[in-house]
């Protein structure tokens, strides 16, 4: 499976009149199953919103988002579904992505119904079991009954991965996924990331401004600066021989804990 | 006795106990029996995973912790040698008000949205120092590395970057030249390039000055980058402390081992991806809760 950004703009108006704002111009984009596709740049850089134009959360000012070469935005409800289902968001704020009134067994579960990933409820409650216990949260049994303030924050990142991945997409598009955590938290989250591109063929989307995560973890790399993409390339290169003046610059920023 | 005699010291904690009201009837111990000191000019580092309690010791040392009766503290906080722990509301602000200058993560909960950048940094001048005002503002916007000071201090918050912003804080903090600057994560909002510019002000500002130091940090980089000795929080406790290139080069507390090999294992190569692992810190926890 192939997501793909076509020469997508995304271009936005000022209510008042004021001038518009080209959040994202011209991006060239592909990302795959099994891929670690990574996007970096700083705060402003577009990044985020052309998370957004892949995820189809906003309709692109120009060029087009296309899976497997077709193209994603303004179809039926049916193709929708269907997409959403191969394509998943993983954002930054946990709290903020979970209902706080929902335990954790009903957020996940709903999606598993919601999609028709299992019917009976014993299946629901087995397939949720099992995405739980994939991010790693075992025993399942004691998180299904928790509400998301009963967890800390890198439990509840967890939870939304495992409410992505509980869909088995082929596709995660992840939005700062791991940034607000602490170290030994976003190593265990990343851990089962990387498991499950390489179990199971999952690819990323990972978006965010932490250099030094991604040449840990990427394999292909994008580089944004107002809105476009400046440079991109295999991981290795990018971290090894950068081209462009703000790729040197982002590196030589990156904080790095000297041994 | 420890070596807080040697020399006077701006900051002196000791079995600093503080907890907090979690629920109607419930409370946590957020801090236990913390002891820390800070000397003249000295940088001092804190640093811990979310929930050490790292902020709430950096809150309680600047008396901004909230104003509940739930709220309690016990033990010791001499600031400047005066004790602060059970000291009443107005003798407290009296020393901490010209002695403590703190910066926070989000400057935009600490700005006033509705009045100008200048006036607020020229609040946090004594009014008994005199002499120019504005002048003075001026001078510590561009010692905090603002450009076009006079221009700045006419814009409100929210015309400025965050980079800027976090600058406006650290000039309303060393406005009041203060002896000692508490810094709680001001960098961690911030982008890469961004951070190193605003540790790079606040450097300078606290070089000039002479001012101590704390900063407290989940980022070990920056705290390696920043400070002279560092204090290791995990759970409310001090497990470990030492010279910020001993603890950071040979860690003795198998804590702050964990902690820096899951740091590493996020940036080098060679480490694989590492996770403090639940039985260590079961074992730690029971460690902890026998020695109290």
């Amino acid at each position: 499976m192939r997501l793909e950004a076509k020469q997508v703009s995304k271009v936005f108006r000022s209510r008042r009149g004021g001038g518009e704002v080209h959040a994202v111009k011209n991006a060239d984009l592909v990302a795959e199953a099994g891929r670690f596709v990574a996007i970096v740049g700083e705060s402003g850089s577009g990044k985020s919103t052309l998370a957004r134009l892949l995820l189809d959360l906003i309709p692109p000012s120009g060029g087009s988002i296309e899976l497997d070469g077709k193209s994603v935005n303004g179809r039926g409800r049916a193709a929708t579904i269907a997409y959403r289902r191969s394509v998943q968001a993983v954002l930054q704020d946990p709290a903020g992505s979970l209902n706080p009134r929902k335990r954790v067994g009903r957020a996940i579960g709903e999606v598993i119904r919601l999609h028709g990933m299992a019917r009976t409820p014993a299946d629901v409650r087995r397939k949720t079991a099992e995405a739980l216990s994939l991010v790693g949260m075992v025993p399942a049994e004691a998180f299904v009954d928790r509400f998301p303030h009963e967890l800390s924050g890198g439990q509840r990142q967890r939870v939304l991965i495992a409410r992505a991945i509980a869909l088995s997409p082929r596709i995660i598009v992840a939005d700062e996924a791991v940034s607000a955590l602490d170290a030994s938290v976003k190593a265990s989250v990343l851990k089962v990331m990387v498991d499950l591109q390489r179990r199971l063929g999952v690819g990323y989307v990972f978006i965010t401004h932490d250099l030094p995560v991604v040449s840990k973890v990427a394999d292909y790399v994008y580089v944004m600066k107002s809105g476009e993409i400046v440079e991109h390339g295999e991981k290795t290169r990018i971290f090894s021989a950068p081209d462009h003046p703000y790729t040197k610059k982002l590196l030589a920023a990156a904080p790095v804990l000297e041994a | 006795m420890d070596d807080v005699t040697e020399g006077r010291a701006i900051l002196d904690v000791r079995d600093l106990q503080v907890f907090l009201p979690t629920g109607a009837r419930t409370e946590i111990e957020a801090v236990s029996s913390v002891s820390l000191h800070v000397a003249d000019g000295e940088r001092v580092g804190i640093v811990g995973e979310s929930g050490s309690g790292k902020s709430v010791t950096g809150r309680a040392i600047a008396g901004l912790l909230p104003t509940s009766p739930r709220v309690r503290v016990n033990g010791s906080v001499r600031v400047a040698g005066i004790e602060m722990v059970g000291a009443g509301r107005a003798a407290q602000e009296k020393v901490r008000g010209k002695t403590v200058g703190m910066i926070f993560q989000d400057p935009l909960t600490f700005l006033n949205p509705t009045m100008k950048i200048g006036r607020q940094v020229a609040e946090s001048i004594p009014r008994s120092r005199g002499g120019d005002r504005q002048a003075e503002v001026q001078r510590f916007l561009a010692q905090a590395g603002l450009e076009d000071a006079a221009a700045l201090a006419r814009r409100f918050p929210h015309e400025l970057s965050g980079g800027m912003r976090q600058r406006v804080l650290i000039a309303i903090a060393i406005a009041k030249l203060p002896e000692l600057i508490i810094a709680d994560e001001p960098t961690t909002a911030l982008d890469a390039t961004v951070q190193q510019r605003v540790l790079q002000t606040l450097d300078d500002a606290v070089r000039t000055l002479g001012t101590s130091l704390i900063l407290i940090s989940h980022d070990l980089a920056v705290v390696a980058q920043m400070t002279d000795r560092v204090y290791v929080m995990y759970r409310g406790r001090v497990v470990e402390s030492g010279t910020t290139a001993d603890v950071l080069r040979a860690p003795r507390h198998p804590y702050t081992q964990a902690l820096l090999t899951s740091v590493r294992s996020l940036t080098d190569d060679g480490v694989p991806l590492y996770s403090i692992p639940p039985s260590l810190r079961r074992s730690l926890d029971e460690e902890l809760t026998h020695a109290s």
